[in-house]
């Protein structure tokens, strides 16, 4: 099969990534595998060598993370992956319906649930607010008796 | 001599007055197309060559054309025909020349300073090593008394018709240096004036006469509230703090806070006096962009030369003063820079071309970083560090439009319109229009491509260079995991509020009258003092004791009685003790026993927006007369407006306090606090006793309440907060000697979030959305993921994942 050989510097934690494609080559699986932690094995390439990071396996519909690349006989290369799950549903995972622990963006954040993640300085400001009237005259007054 | 305004804005004057007969009131553009429509057929008016020379100049500035161009000058000796820049500059520049303008001190090497100025002015901007060379030769001669500035001398030879650009421009960086020279002397320091608070009508006391001054005192007072946020917002009310000065408006100023941190319609005004004693208001706002949706300035600015100041406070909680200043057109001038040092410019407001403005970071060493807008966003990499740096020797004023249009392109479409001369006006202010930290473009890709590669750089993934050098091509891989899938689910926020009811209301004080068992006055002092001598009159005495044992036992009460505007009261009278006419002894009839004080209300608005503003955080307390301290509820108040009202009893003192508050449309009435209005005044030995008497058991009281308040203190350590009182119960007697008005002391906690903490860690939401809905940093309590497929392991890896946090 066909596997594209890319490089990525983006958070693991990224549905979307900025992958560079360095080139389509051909590849075949080692021994037994199985569609989570693969092993592919290519021919060596001297124009990539070993600077790649990330495996895109069309026929698989799957992403993968490059978690060691072990070199073989045969001028070849033995690439052990994992799948980058949120990579490879990513358009599933936003059909999702889900409810949101944290959230970065205000629309979505509340910002008036007090999780107990606030973190306050030991020290106050005091605010007065003060009224527009209060006592302000004064009357002596007497109570006679009769009237 | 002594033109310390004009010198100022000099022609202005003139150039405003027939700016606004020709153009009225209507001398705000949405756009550049409307402005060119307006000012293309402008008519020749004193000053107005300014303009057009102006334009003319930056847009050959914009071409990067005629690095050197011949100017035309005559002297006063004589036509001089053409004479060429590159010589003119080499005269000033030369030791050996003279350079001086009227009313300057001659004792100064302004060579520098023109010399520099006619660079400018031939394309060569060289502001900022302009200007501070102005701060320094400026700083010695600040105090003294600027005046016309009307010929520009090379030499001993008047430059007759030097361009007014020219002398503009030498004015103006002229008077910059001095207010630059003037700070860096430390003077303004000494000017600054007290903090203020919101809204505050700033008075500048004594106004320092001669325009230097004045300007400096200007100068000051724009020190004072723009260079010293740490000194403004000490006040808790200034977290989101604009303030405008006009340059004109030196007898006040008015702060004015625009809390955007919640979209809505706000009122904008501004306001600047011209020279001539017209007043004129100009509105003009800017439009919060998404990067700086806790950010706000500003301002509205009319056909006025006049400087802009504002203070910016980005997504950080850091704030920045922005400084710009408009190049005499008057066009509104706003420009709101994202200074952080890490994104994209995010804000520009209305402006038609930048002019030259000014940033620096405020809260440091003020006056120290000095950068033209486009010497900064271009030359430092504090503003956009991937922007290329550019010759900004060449850059004008419309180059630094252009700049900005290639930075960010569009800017001018994101600016909002004016909305014109109506000190009433609303603006809506749609903030928070995108997420923090995402850009328009992000938004409307919702692929999630990122234009940009390598924004979002892991450091230590890879070791190596990036993938560019090898000629490799950047694009996203689509998921091609094709499935259909159900329709995002839409969930409306819910929205509780309560369902109005008949809402308690104040009841009406009964009026009860007993006219024939007893009369209740209210008496001066001059007709207390007659009744004590009746009552101890021989005639009295022979005729009451066939009443009373004693004569002062037909006086039942008297005490002073505190209250507020008014009491009920009839009209003056004798006063009757029993069925005796005291002779000569008059009182006001009291026609009610009851009445009471509309204290008003107070708003009670919220600070940080989120659950800090209330308990355990934020806690309230009240201090009402004659009662004491008493604890709210700060849940019960936030947000809303507390109003207050005592019922008064006139003939016993006593008092209730009843505390409501307004919040969501609603009014309720929460608290009811009893207490004493009035001070009795011993009329016999008994009544002295009786009242000796009731202060000490008060006294008793509040000791008791002390060590219990110890006990309390001690046992509440162990607490998350400590609880304590700020007071016990006292007497009228007591409270009489206290504060008359009542007020709501509020304690707020000191939030400290770590920079950028949404982006890491996000905001809680415990809401129920498709997680398409979302972007950024999203971490989800539970989640269906029924329409995926894929095998169980990575379900639960996907699982684990969402749970842990993902970047949307």
């Amino acid at each position: 099969m066909n596997i594209s050989i890319c490089r990525t510097y983006s958070d693991r934690e990224r549905l979307d990534k900025t992958v560079s494609v360095l080139k389509t080559v051909s590849a075949v699986i080692k021994e037994e595998t199985n569609v989570v932690d693969p092993v592919f094995i290519i021919a060596y390439d001297s124009s990539i060598g070993v600077n790649f990071n990330y495996i895109d396996c069309p026929a698989w519909n799957r992403k993968y993370y490059v978690r060691n690349i072990t070199a073989m006989p045969g001028s070849r290369l033995a690439i052990a992956c994992h799948c980058d799950v949120l990579s490879s549903f990513k358009n599933g995972i936003r059909a999702a319906a889900a409810v949101i622990d944290k959230q970065e963006v205000d629309d979505i954040a509340n910002k008036y649930i007090d999780d107990g993640d606030y973190v306050m300085e030991c020290k106050n400001t005091l605010q007065v607010y003060q009224f527009g009237a209060g006592f302000a005259n004064q009357a002596n007054i007497l109570i006679t008796a009769g009237g | 001599m002594g033109y310390p305004i004009e010198w100022l804005y000099g022609w202005y004057s003139g150039f405003v007055g027939a700016l606004q007969a020709e153009l009225g009131a209507q001398y705000t553009y949405e756009n550049k197309d409307d402005f060119d429509a307006a000012w293309g057929g402008m008519p020749s008016i004193d000053g107005g060559e300014f303009l057009d020379e102006f334009l003319a100049d930056t847009a050959g500035s914009a071409l990067g054309i005629s690095p050197v161009l011949p100017m035309t000058v005559d002297t006063d000796d004589g036509p001089k025909g053409v004479y060429a820049t590159g010589k003119l500059i080499s005269d000033v520049t030369s030791t050996a020349v003279t350079v001086s303008i009227d009313g300057f001190w001659t004792a100064i090497p302004w060579n520098t300073i023109v010399a520099e100025a006619l660079m400018a002015n031939n394309y060569k901007i060289l502001p900022n090593k302009l200007q501070i060379t102005c701060a320094k030769i400026a700083s010695q001669i600040t105090g003294r008394v600027i005046t016309d500035t009307s010929n520009l001398y090379v030499t001993g030879k008047v430059l007759k018709d030097a361009s007014d650009n020219l002398i503009s421009t030498v004015k103006g960086y002229c008077l910059q240096g001095i207010i630059n020279g003037a700070a860096a002397a430390g003077l303004l320091e000494s000017m600054a004036l007290d903090d203020y608070e919101i809204d505050e009508e700033v008075e500048i006391p004594e106004a320092p006469s001669g325009a230097a001054l004045s300007v400096l005192a200007f100068y000051a007072l724009t020190s004072a509230i723009i260079n010293k946020p740490e000194r403004m917002f000490d006040n808790a009310d200034l977290k989101s703090l604009s303030s405008q000065i006009s340059i004109q408006s030196l007898a006040s100023a008015m702060l004015s806070k625009y809390d955007l941190t919640q979209p809505g319609w706000y009122n904008v005004d501004a306001f600047c006096s011209l020279n001539d004693g017209v007043a004129a208001i100009t509105l003009s706002v800017c439009k919060i962009l998404p990067s700086m949706v806790k950010a706000f300035k500003f301002t509205g600015h009319g056909i006025t030369n006049n400087t802009m100041t504002c203070a910016v406070q980005d997504n950080n909680d850091q704030w920045y003063n922005a400084w710009s200043q408009a190049y005499g057109i008057g066009i509104s001038n706003s420009i709101a820079l994202r200074m952080d040092g890490l994104h994209d410019l995010g804000s520009v407001g209305n402006a038609f071309y930048s002019g030259i403005g000014f940033a620096y970071e405020g809260g440091s060493t003020p006056y120290d970083v000095y950068h033209s807008v486009a010497s900064n966003i271009l030359s430092k990499t504090v503003i956009a560090p991937e922007i290329e740096r550019h010759d900004i020797d060449t850059w004008g004023p419309t180059r630094e439009a252009h700049a900005i249009d290639e930075l960010w392109p569009g800017w001018a479409a994101r600016s909002v319109p004016n909305v014109g001369i109506d000190a009433d006006a609303k603006v809506w202010f749609p903030t928070r229009d995108y997420p923090i930290g995402i850009d328009e473009a992000d938004v409307a890709n919702p692929a999630g491509t990122i234009a940009k590669p390598y924004d979002d750089v892991q450091a230590g993934t890879v070791s190596g260079e990036k993938t560019g050098a090898i000629g490799a091509t950047d694009e996203v891989i689509e998921d091609t995991d094709v499935r259909t899938i159900d329709p995002p689910i839409s969930i409306p926020k819910p929205s509780p509020k309560p369902k109005p009811t008949p809402t308690p209301v104040i009841p009406i004080v009964p009026t009860i009258t007993a006219q024939r068992l007893y009369t209740v006055h209210s008496v001066s002092q001059s007709e207390l003092n007659a009744l004590g001598a009746y009552l101890w009159s021989s005639d009295f005495i022979s005729l009451i004791e066939n009443m009373f044992n004693e004569p002062i036992d037909a006086v039942i009460g008297l005490h002073t009685l505190y209250y507020g505007s008014s009491l009920p009261l009839g009209s003056s009278e004798t006063i009757k003790l029993g069925a005796i006419s005291a002779t000569g002894c008059t009182g006001t009839r009291v026609t009610n026993q009851y009445t009471n004080i509309d204290c008003g209300s107070v708003a009670i608005p919220e600070y940080w927006h989120n659950a800090e503003d209330y308990a355990p955080y934020t806690d309230a307390e009240i201090f009402l007369p004659f009662i004491g301290f008493r604890k709210l509820d700060i849940n019960e108040i936030m947000g809303g407006s507390v109003y207050l009202k005592y019922g008064i009893d006139i003939y016993t003192g006593a008092c209730v306090a009843m505390i409501g508050v307004m919040r969501d449309g609603i009014s309720q009435m929460l608290y009811s606090y009893e207490g004493n209005c009035a001070v009795q005044q011993p009329v016999t030995s008994a009544d002295y006793s009786r009242i000796i008497g009731g202060i000490l058991s008060a006294g008793v009281g509040i000791a008791t309440g002390g060590v219990g308040a110890a006990v309390g203190i001690a046992g509440a350590l162990t607490s998350h907060k400590i609880n304590y009182s700020r007071s016990g119960n006292f007497s009228a007697n007591a409270g009489a000697s206290m504060p008359k008005t009542p007020y709501i002391i509020i304690s707020r906690p000191m939030a400290y979030d770590a920079p950028s903490y949404s982006h890491f860690y996000g905001y809680p939401a415990n809401w129920t959305v498709t997680l398409g809905s979302c972007s950024g940093f999203t971490r989800v309590k539970d989640v269906h993921l029924d329409q995926i497929a894929c095998t169980d392991v990575e379900k639960e890896e996907i699982l684990t994942m969402l749970k842990a946090g993902v970047i949307l």
